[in-house]
């Protein structure tokens, strides 16, 4: 049917089904910066729009609805400046805000964001800061933790309100830099610069995955089973395919099988090889059965319907203890399992990890008390607001294009080769802007789905996750039980600390050894002991990573650490407190120092040679010196008048910290490259395999580039992530981009600059002066003469290009690490617990950080706070359950709840600065550390506000209740 | 999806949407936003917008709020009840209280919804649009699958009295492992709705300012099991929160903070 509707005060015709929603409507017209958030309940608020002036939800509206009403979208605010010859008013208040805030990461929910403060100031110019919450609570983010889109919002409303006096500066808040070490001046890097990709994103520009649409795309839907476990005994697709506007089905049968892992990792894949695109069995709830594509995703979802599939159930496991019981139905038994280091399917075990440093038989002996408990933690979900999304197609060439949210493209293309029946060369895998990952995109999940049916039928085909799907059949963290044993002096002394895990991969064997080594390597390497115990820990790290008939673990970011430190951090305090030692002292009393090997670099390197290391930077204990400081720890812990609410004996508060360690880059095995090329007017194109999934890595990395090439980061244009163009990077994964990706920038400018200088020679030669290259600058985007002449590099460039002795001046560089330096970290948290109810209000989290020297703060400062609100969701109310027979609890963002900007606690960022010399600017990792505290400082809080002792997160009201009833420790001593 | 022979309408009367429904073989009502989608056999979209369902008006004592008015517009008519505004910033983010029709949102409601909770306490009542029918809320979430008229036009709420609502998550805005919502009907006298478990629960009423109501509301609470929480702490939880609400239903008439 015909429809009219006013958008952006522009009259707009067009043709839609009378069903269609008015999300697919606008998108279809071109308004592509509302997005998709794959939920039905319209919980996310991606796809914002403003009618009549208010903030909807577009997915909960028909178009025909819609009509007659005012809608407007982010395409109707502000745009780039500078257009050429156009003539543009630029960015409204709003957007300029969040730009220079920093407030764009990923960027998905960032039109939805604008929208809603563009409401909210028009009825309310003053707004406060719960007010602005409140408006924002409409959409969901995941990567903010809603700092910095607030901060922006409330300045915003201070400049359009114009008032005397109102500062006209910046809105980037800079956070607390503390050095620790001398840090060396430079221009760009270490400075907050503007992202480079904010400007696209606050306009909703079409950047997205799902926002290039190719005529004839076909839309794809997958059948996943309804049952945990079960043979497949026949599937009938002859009523599917026979409906019209399907292109094709797949089963089982129609596409050749190839072994394979998910697991986007380096060849070769550290883990069994158990999936194929499709199967004669089932191995989970939402396990795939088979592929549609179709015309529009409504005809391909009534197609799965027309599926008809016999299953004969076999027993599921679902607890991860019954998985190596005798007699468990063995979940993998395909002749084709291809085994890795000691995986069993036989047993059900993925993988087996057995590390032994000195001797923890002879430190228990030595201990005057051991303490021993065990410790559960959840399955968790990362839970971006893009959902997993590919668009496949063959390009004129006859190559098949992958253009995809991933984390790992080079992975994609290298894995899906023989998948898919081609060579590497005849595939290209582009990754656009990313909505978030976090690690579930670090994984080759869909991109076959898309694939197989571009094959089939020839044309493009979109597949875009549901919000279930994303639930029910994407990755998550790996649940894990864990056993702590740990002996101590009476002093605090560590003598010998053990850490038994068992962890569940769920159905498939992705990251399964790699995460839990994580578990053992990033959180139990932090304690060392003391005295002599420190020269020669004694520590003991098992674990056995089992199959369970669940959707399959993954990467998470924190890639296993999390689920380290809750256990190891509750116990560490148990045990300062039953010692009577100060929580911080213990801690201080017997973690690393600098220049102490991590122990366990001298023993495990994921089923490759041991590559001892020493930690030359750690920052650890200033970090805990002004976390304690900024929370107020000497005023707070043990000081009961703090702990009570006057005239509310039920509500007591809490404080509480974990001591944290997590990795930069993986030695030996991570590699980045980089190419830079000089253009006609003195800039530079910066190529870079590596992905920047709102991290800000893009700018992160072009800053470096522009510190060496002496010009701004606005001189350097930079691509990343397309196969075809951009030199190989394993991915935005293990903390890596800036270390090691930066460091391969670093040394093609280097290279560049060594060019640049060597033209500059000709050029100040021309003018009678004769100077040696090495003692040229660059700088302002020039090269300097000792003297002080100077030539632009444009002219440099234009000479090189142009003039004579043509030249492109370019160069190529990678780079890997014989070295991975941990970052640091000391979180803080306060609560306040309700007694009555055992609810638990955290109030209060701070963050001190020792990431190396900090490339950029602001964006910096965005990673700790968006992870640090993922790792509060993992303390006290995320979680995935399932029923005995694997049906899921949580299908949708209601049920599995993640924080609204409108009940976040206060979050702060302390930077502590030391200079790590294997970096060129002295650098480490920030992205997943913030993931590693959280939970087990609110599980320390809450045991300080009332001796609720929890040992199992997350943190829910009964735990505590039940606590409070009922104590129930065990101490061995 | 076989659309080729859907139509849309768009009716300004009563008398208009039952001529356009009345020979049609299958219809769907569009009442404002929701998330439900119009099944594959549907062949008469009814847009029920223009019908100025979306008003909300007082009588004295009732708040009437017409089934197309969203939740953002019921929470500011009852913004004089603090404890309302709770229920409603519990119950989803602004996106969402300004896109859901209060007809649509009562079609999915279910024992979770800490504004039902509020509701049931308040004692409201529903006049469906196309054929008049009365309920009290009650009458409507027993039978509402049995109603032929999926159109609400109307919620009728006493608001005047006092009010209070409790509510645990697992966070601040977490929908409720347990909420509790307490009217005073009449002096002494308080009408009490427990929401949190999937199932809805019977309301209860107390009489007598020294009744705690604990033993009523544990009873209640017995068999309250479900996947979010066991029976034992909710009995424990929802004798705590009826006792704040009852102290807060207490304040409030002595201060005769209602309208």
């Amino acid at each position: 049917m015909k429809l009219t509707l006013l958008i952006n005060q522009a009259l707009i015709e067009c043709e839609a089904e009378p069903t269609a929603r008015l999300l697919d409507v606008l998108r279809e017209q071109g308004y592509l910066s509302a997005k998709s958030g794959g939920c039905v309940r319209g919980e996310c608020g991606a796809c914002t729009v403003l009618m009549d002036g208010k903030p909807v939800n577009s997915c909960m509206f028909l178009a025909v609805q819609a009509q007659g009403h005012f809608l407007e979208t982010v395409e109707a605010r502000g745009d780039n400046p500078q257009q050429g010859w156009k003539r543009s008013t630029g960015f409204d208040a709003i957007q300029q805000a969040f730009i220079e805030s920093g407030s764009v990461q990923c960027g998905y929910c960032t039109p939805a964001m604008i929208l809603a403060a563009r409401a909210l100031l028009a009825s309310n110019p003053n707004p406060t800061e719960q007010q602005v919450r409140e408006a924002l609570s409409g959409v969901l983010c995941r990567c903010t933790a809603y700092v910095k889109p607030v901060q922006a919002v409330l300045k915003a409303a201070e400049l359009m309100r114009a008032e005397p006096g109102a500062s006209t500066g910046s809105t980037k808040e800079e956070p607390r830099m503390v050095d620790l070490d001398e840090i060396p001046a430079t221009l760009t890097v270490g400075k907050s610069e503007t992202k480079v990709d904010a400007a696209k994103l606050v306009q909703g520009n079409p950047a997205f995955t799902a926002d290039l649409q190719l005529a004839g795309t076909l839309h794809a839907k997958v059948l996943r089973s309804p049952v945990a476990h079960a043979r497949i005994l026949s599937i009938n697709v002859e009523k599917a395919r026979a409906l019209p506007g399907v292109a094709a089905v797949l089963t089982w049968q129609d596409i050749p099988r190839v072994i394979y892992s998910t697991a986007g990792q380096s060849d070769p894949i550290p883990g069994p090889l158990d999936m194929v695109s499709l199967d004669n069995k089932v191995r989970f709830v939402g396990d795939r059965v088979a592929f549609v594509a179709a015309e529009t995703s409504q005809i391909a979802e009534e197609a799965l319907g027309l599926i008809e599939v016999a299953y004969e159930e076999l027993p599921a496991i679902i607890d991860m203890r019954d998985a190596m019981r005798p007699g468990a139905v063995q979940i993998h038994d395909e002749p084709d399992y291809v085994n890795f280091d000691k995986s069993d399917p036989s047993q059900n075990l993925a993988a087996e990890i057995r590390i032994d440093i000195g001797s923890v038989e002879k430190g228990f002996a030595e201990a005057d008390r051991i303490f021993e408990q065990e410790y559960v933690v959840p399955k968790v979900q990362q839970a971006h607001i893009e959902p997993h999304v590919t668009l496949t197609y063959w390009d004129e060439d006859d190559r098949l294009v992958i253009r995809t949210s991933t984390q790992v493209p080079f992975h994609v293309r290298r894995q899906m080769a023989p998948v898919l029946g081609l060579p590497v060369k005849r595939i290209r895998v582009v990754k656009p802007r990313i909505g978030g990952g976090f690690g579930n995109k670090q994984e080759v999940l869909i991109e076959d789905v898309a694939a197989h049916l571009t094959i089939v039928t020839g044309r493009p085909v979109l597949y875009e996750m549901s919000r279930e799907e994303e639930f029910i059949a994407s990755r998550s963290r790996h649940p894990m039980r864990v056993r702590m044993k740990t002996g101590v002096k009476l002093d605090g002394t560590i003598t010998a600390n053990e850490m038994k895990v068992l962890s569940d991969t769920g159905a498939y064997g992705c990251h399964a050894l790699t995460v839990t080594g994580n578990t053992g390597q990033k959180s139990m390497g932090l304690y060392v002991g003391d005295g002599e115990y420190r020269k020669s820990p004694n520590i003991r790290f098992h674990a056995d990573i089992v199959y369970t008939n669940t959707p399959p673990s993954g990467a998470y970011r924190g890639y296993g650490v999390p689920q380290g430190y809750w256990p190891l951090e509750r116990h560490m305090e148990h045990i300062a407190r039953a010692l009577g030692v100060d929580p911080l002292e213990f801690r201080i009393k017997n973690t690393l120092r600098p220049g102490e090997y991590q122990p366990f670099s001298t023993a495990w390197n994921e089923g490759r040679e041991p590559s001892p290391e020493i930690v030359e930077t750690v920052g650890l204990t200033e970090c805990v010196r002004q976390g304690a400081r900024a929370i107020g720890w000497a005023e707070k812990f043990g000081n009961p008048v703090w702990h009570s609410v006057p005239g509310k004996p039920h509500l007591r508060r809490g404080i509480g910290v974990a001591t944290v360690m997590q990795g930069t880059a993986i030695p030996y095995l991570d590699m980045g490259g980089a190419s830079i090329k000089i253009n006609d007017d003195g800039s530079f194109n910066l190529l870079v395999g590596a992905t920047d999934l709102g991290t800000g890595s893009d700018t992160v990395l072009a800053q470096m580039a522009a510190e060496v090439l002496g010009v701004g980061v606005g001189d350097v244009v930079v691509y990343s992530s397309d196969t075809d163009f951009t030199p190989f990077d394993k991915g935005a994964y293990a903390s890596s981009t800036t270390y090691i990706s930066g460091t391969a920038v670093v040394k093609a400018a280097k290279e560049v600059a060594r060019q640049i200088r060597q033209r500059a020679v000709m050029l100040f030669a021309d003018q009678g002066l004769e100077v040696e290259a090495d003692k040229v600058l660059l700088r302002d985007g020039c090269a300097w003469a000792p003297d002080g002449k100077s030539v632009t590099l444009a002219e440099i460039a234009l000479d090189a290009l142009h003039h004579r002795k043509q030249e492109q001046i370019m160069a190529v560089a990678s780079y890997v690490s014989p070295s991975s330096p941990p970052p640091f970290a000391a979180q803080f948290a306060t609560v306040l617990v309700d007694t009555g109810t055992g609810q638990v209000t955290v109030e209060e989290l701070i963050m001190a950080v020792d990431g190396g020297v900090i490339m950029n703060p602001v964006a910096a400062a965005g990673q700790i706070e968006g992870g640090i609100a993922q790792a509060l969701g993992y303390g006290v109310c995320e979680e995935m359950v399932y029923d005995p027979h694997g049906q899921p609890r949580e299908k949708d963002l209601v049920d599995y709840h993640i924080f609204r900007a409108d009940e976040m606690p206060a979050i702060e960022t302390i930077f502590v600065q030391t200079y790590e010399k294997t970096h060129p600017f002295g650098a480490k990792a920030v992205a997943e550390i913030p993931l590693d505290g959280a939970a087990p400082a609110i599980g320390n809080a809450v045991l300080d506000a009332c001796g609720a002792e929890i040992f199992n997160n997350p943190i829910t009201p009964e735990k505590v209740w039940k606590a409070l009833h009922d104590i129930n420790k065990t101490e061995v001593g | 999806m076989k659309t080729e022979k859907m139509s849309y309408i768009r009716p300004t009367s009563l008398e208009e949407l039952k001529q356009a429904i009345a020979n049609v073989r299958s219809y769907a009502l569009l009442a404002g936003g929701g998330s439900a989608k119009p099944g594959v056999d549907v062949r008469l979209l009814v847009d029920t917008q223009a019908l100025g369902l979306d008003q909300a008006n007082w009588d004295g004592q009732n708040l009437k709020v017409g089934g197309l008015a969203t939740l953002s517009q019921l929470g500011h008519s009852l913004s004089h009840l603090q404890d309302f505004g709770q229920t409603l910033a519990i119950e989803s983010g602004l996106n969402v209280r300004n896109t859901l029709s209060l007809s649509n949102w009562l079609s999915m409601a279910a024992g979770r919804s800490p504004v039902l909770c509020g509701l049931r306490a308040l004692d409201a009542r529903v006049k469906m649009f196309i054929t008049g029918r009365e309920l009290t809320l009650e009458e409507f979430l027993r039978c509402q699958l049995q109603i032929d008229d999926k159109l609400v036009g109307e919620l009728e709420i006493p608001a005047t009295r006092p009010f209070a609502f409790e509510s645990v998550g697992r966070t601040p805005l977490d929908l409720p492992i347990l909420c509790v919502g307490v009217s005073e009907v009449e002096p002494g006298k308080y009408r009490i709705a427990v929401g949190g478990p999937d199932m809805l629960l019977p309301v209860l009423y107390l009489e007598g300012y020294e009744n705690s109501g604990e033993a009523e509301i544990r009873r209640l609470l017995k068999t309250s099991d479900d996947q979010w929480a066991s029976a034992g702490y909710r009995q424990d939880l929802g004798a705590t929160l009826l006792a704040r609400c009852l102290q807060k239903c207490i304040q409030q008439a002595s201060t005769k903070e209602t309208r």
